[in-house]
């Protein structure tokens, strides 16, 4: 969830109330723990109230995850949730901290305290990382498409390249695909490519249709398939040159002067896919960064719900 | 133009429910979390495997190691469902079950009790003490001690700081002795600067101590117990028997752990009990203390003859007409040449028994005399009961010495030792500016004496002192340990029942 100056004013309320709340917690703890030595733990007044209100909160924060999970769940708006997820949970830190006394205690509270403090930091870790990755692919990855969608849009354009590649140079695709493009097949190919109209970069769709081979079609034909087919494939990235811009930039370069200016718009359209499938391997990886945090904010924080209940019963019952 | 593709169809490359088919970092997710559920399910699982180290998963921590027997056993200390509150010490919990004290004052509010848990906090580890009571503790009430007590159940005469706070800041000065503060109470004449005089040289006149010229040597002493005070030169040889007797305080007070048993403990072939640690000094004995210096003399012409110690005057008056009697008959052996009467003869008694009679009541007055009014022997210590114009007391008064003299405060003269004496008793040194030459003088140090150790180290070195503890279980205890008849091995402190050992592993609750 972004927090920005746009949305800043539907997050004060829970700031303050959040900040009020652990000022209130702290006084009270305080106060009470000017008349004993030593910090209060859970078997004070104080201290139970925080662990039961701290449990409470918890419980209500995992509660976001089924609430993601059965989206026709119409109570109350997702992004209100969120948001009381962010700030209860953060208010949850206080609250626990003095529940603890300020002690780690023995096995089984040191786990919970030790997993409270891994989900804390892995909330937070991925709240910052919202606040910084969808710019980042805002601004990089015009041609970002949906994250699991991504090789079934890459075999698309694989499918669209090979035809090309197949009605430029007048022979039947190698690729394998079975929708590949054969030579004769006259239909229009429609390609998405990056275009840039002064500050707006977004994709459109070109349209090359098919016509006589071109000169040079065998030296564009092999490049094809030696390097940018490879390219295209789910896992060719990481062993290809085409990955970085600059290299794709030069080999696409000489190929231009190799094939001559006939193969000129084939060769731009190759370019172009290249550069989306780059787009795609970086979003991908923005992607793992953006929602990574999860797969140890989640877990753990199902395995602190079930250690506080039963935390809860044996402190309840030997307090 | 052959058909071109339109836009809906490209848009329909992607499917339109494919939000229903988790992504791979989705499945990681969800797969991670299912792990997570069933090692917690798996966890909790394995404990009920192993239910006599359950309970250890869900302790605070270890106990201490008192407690270290029941560390897993919840049941042994704790009520299910039920806190160790205040009422645990009334019975409800299960400290009782070994633990029996009496209650810190009679004087406190009931509901002011603390729990047993309140102040002596477990799962703290093994090596945790339960008996360091954090000063707070005992501040809770003593800050403001009127708002705490009961006034009508205060003993008769007791006097309690309202407020005490840290000993090295609001903790009220000694008052020893409680009854009669800095007056000894005890009625036994001593004057301790005479006592620690090289020779005893030093007259009881007052508080000018002056040199009346007769020094007091070891040849004064018998030779039996010469050698206990004999003391080394400067250069390490032994001092003759022209040498003057100079006492030290070891000479009279010895620790509770003292040699007094030492020759018998490595006389016997048998193990000796276990002795107390050195805390207190033991009381004076007469015997072990005095009597070298000080024999009973009481007739120069029975040289050698002592009267034994103690005994109550009138045991003194039998002791001196027997001695004299005996003495008599030694002298005038005809005396018993006459045949034995079976009964008394009525009639005057002969001019034998008379003068026998006369002779012996003329030796015992003197003798008691000696004893009972002159300055040498049982008067020169002792005080009596007598009626007006009579010689032999009705009774000796008892020297109310106090055994210890802080009652209501723990104190360890082993923990001292590396401590000269001087520093704390500086009165006894007949060159102290407040040397003792009354017996009413009390010689035990006041609070700021204390402060010097027990207080916060100073921050500069040039104000070199304090470091040492100065909480308030350093010297106090609040199940009245300190107390004679209430500290530990006491009755008082006694275990609720009696248990076996299979009992006492299980640690039941008292019935």
């Amino acid at each position: 969830m972004l927090v920005n100056r746009t949305n800043l004013p539907r997050h004060v309320p829970w700031m303050v109330f959040a900040l009020a709340a652990t000022v209130l917690a702290i006084t009270w703890y305080v106060a009470d723990g000017l008349r004993r030595p030593g910090a209060a733990g859970g078997g004070t007044l104080p201290g139970l109230s925080f662990g039961i209100v701290g449990g409470a909160i918890i419980v209500f924060e995992f509660l976001l995850w089924p609430r993601k999970m059965v989206r026709a769940w119409r109570v109350g708006r997702a992004e209100a949730w969120l948001r009381a997820h962010i700030w209860l949970g953060l208010l949850t830190v206080p609250l626990i901290v003095l529940h603890s006394g300020f002690r780690w205690g023995g096995l089984l509270s040191t786990m919970l305290l030790a997993m409270f403090l891994i989900v804390i930091a892995s909330g937070v870790a991925g709240l910052l990382l919202q606040q910084l990755l969808p710019t980042v692919m805002l601004d990089e990855l015009p041609a970002e498409t949906i994250y699991t969608q991504i090789d079934h849009v890459l075999g698309e354009i694989r499918a669209d390249a090979d035809r090309l590649v197949a009605a430029v140079c007048g022979t039947a695709s190698q690729g394998g695909d079975g929708d590949s493009a054969v030579a004769g097949d006259d239909r229009p190919i429609t390609f998405e490519v990056m275009r840039r109209v002064g500050a707006v970069e977004g994709r459109v769709l070109e349209v090359v249709l098919p016509g006589e081979p071109v000169p040079g079609a065998e030296l564009l034909e092999q490049f094809y398939h030696r390097t940018v087919r490879p390219f295209l494939e789910p896992s060719g990235v990481r062993a290809s040159t085409l990955r970085m811009p600059k290299q794709a930039e030069r080999a696409f370069h000489e190929l231009r002067l190799r094939v001559g200016p006939a193969a000129e718009p084939a060769v731009h359209a190759l370019e172009k896919v290249c550069e989306q499938r780059r787009q795609f391997d970086r979003q991908a990886r923005l992607h793992f960064w953006l929602h990574s945090w999860l797969c140890i904010h989640l877990p753990v924080s199902a395995a602190l719900l079930g250690l506080m209940a039963l935390h809860a019963w044996k402190a309840l019952e030997y307090w | 133009m052959p058909n071109q593709e339109t836009g809906k169809q490209r848009a329909a490359r992607i499917p339109l429910d494919y939000f229903k088919k988790p992504g791979p970092l989705e499945r990681v997710k969800r797969a991670l979390t299912g792990v997570a559920a069933l090692g917690v399910i798996g966890w909790w699982g394995s404990g009920m495997l192993r239910p006599h180290r359950e309970a250890m998963r869900y302790s605070r921590g270890p106990v201490a190691a008192a407690h270290a027997v029941w560390d897993a056993q919840c049941d042994a200390c704790h009520v299910p469902f039920r806190r160790i509150g205040a009422a645990s010490w009334s019975g409800a919990g299960r400290c009782e079950t070994c633990h029996a004290g009496p209650p810190h004052h009679a004087a406190e509010r009931p509901g002011d009790t603390p729990s047993c848990a309140q102040c002596h906090r477990e799962h703290r580890g093994r090596d945790a003490s339960l008996v360091r009571i954090a000063d707070a503790d005992c501040l809770a009430c003593h800050d403001h001690l009127a708002a705490h007590t009961q006034p009508e159940a205060r003993p008769p005469g007791a006097e309690f700081a309202s407020h005490v706070g840290r000993f090295d800041r609001d903790h009220p000065d000694f008052k020893i002795p409680r009854e009669s503060p800095g007056t000894d109470p005890g009625k036994l004449h001593f004057n301790h600067a005479r006592h620690m005089a090289p020779g005893m040289v030093l007259t009881n006149d007052g508080s000018v101590l002056t040199n009346d010229g007769s020094s007091f040597t070891l040849a004064d002493i018998p030779a039996a117990e010469r050698e206990r005070y004999r003391g080394r030169g400067a250069s390490g040889a032994a001092t003759p028997d022209s040498a003057a007797v100079q006492l030290s305080c070891a000479a009279c007070h010895q620790l509770d752990n003292a040699h007094a048993s030492e020759a018998a403990e490595h006389a016997a072939s048998r193990p000796q009990p276990a002795r107390p640690r050195g805390a207190y000094m033991l009381p004076i004995r007469y015997d072990e203390h005095c009597r070298a210096c000080h024999p009973l003399t009481f007739d120069t012409e029975l040289a050698g003859r002592t009267v034994p110690h103690p005994l109550a005057p009138d045991a003194v008056q039998d002791f001196l007409e027997n001695t004299y009697a005996a003495q008599y008959l030694l002298e005038h052996p005809e005396s018993l040449d006459r045949p034995a009467a079976t009964r008394t003869m009525p009639g005057p008694s002969s001019e034998q028994q008379n003068k026998a009679r006369d002779a012996i009541e003329r030796k015992v007055a003197t003798a008691g005399r000696l004893l009972f009014l002159g300055q040498t022997t049982c008067a020169e210590c002792h005080a009596f009961e007598r009626q007006a114009g009579a010689v032999v007391p009705e009774q000796v008064l008892p020297t109310d010495v106090p055994t210890v003299w802080y009652r209501h405060a723990t104190f360890d003269h082993a923990a001292h030792r590396a401590v000269s004496c001087r520093d704390c008793h500086g009165g006894a040194y007949p060159d102290s500016p407040q040397a003792s030459v009354k017996s009413s003088d009390v010689l035990l140090p006041g609070i700021a004496v204390c402060r010097r150790c027990h207080a916060p180290a100073q921050a500069l070195a040039s104000d070199r002192g304090g470091g040492a503890g100065f909480a308030c279980t350093e010297c106090h205890r609040y199940h009245n340990g300190d107390h004679p008849l209430e500290g530990l091995g006491a009755p008082r402190r006694g275990a609720a029942v009696e248990l076996n050992i299979e009992q006492f592993l299980s640690a039941p609750a008292p019935k």
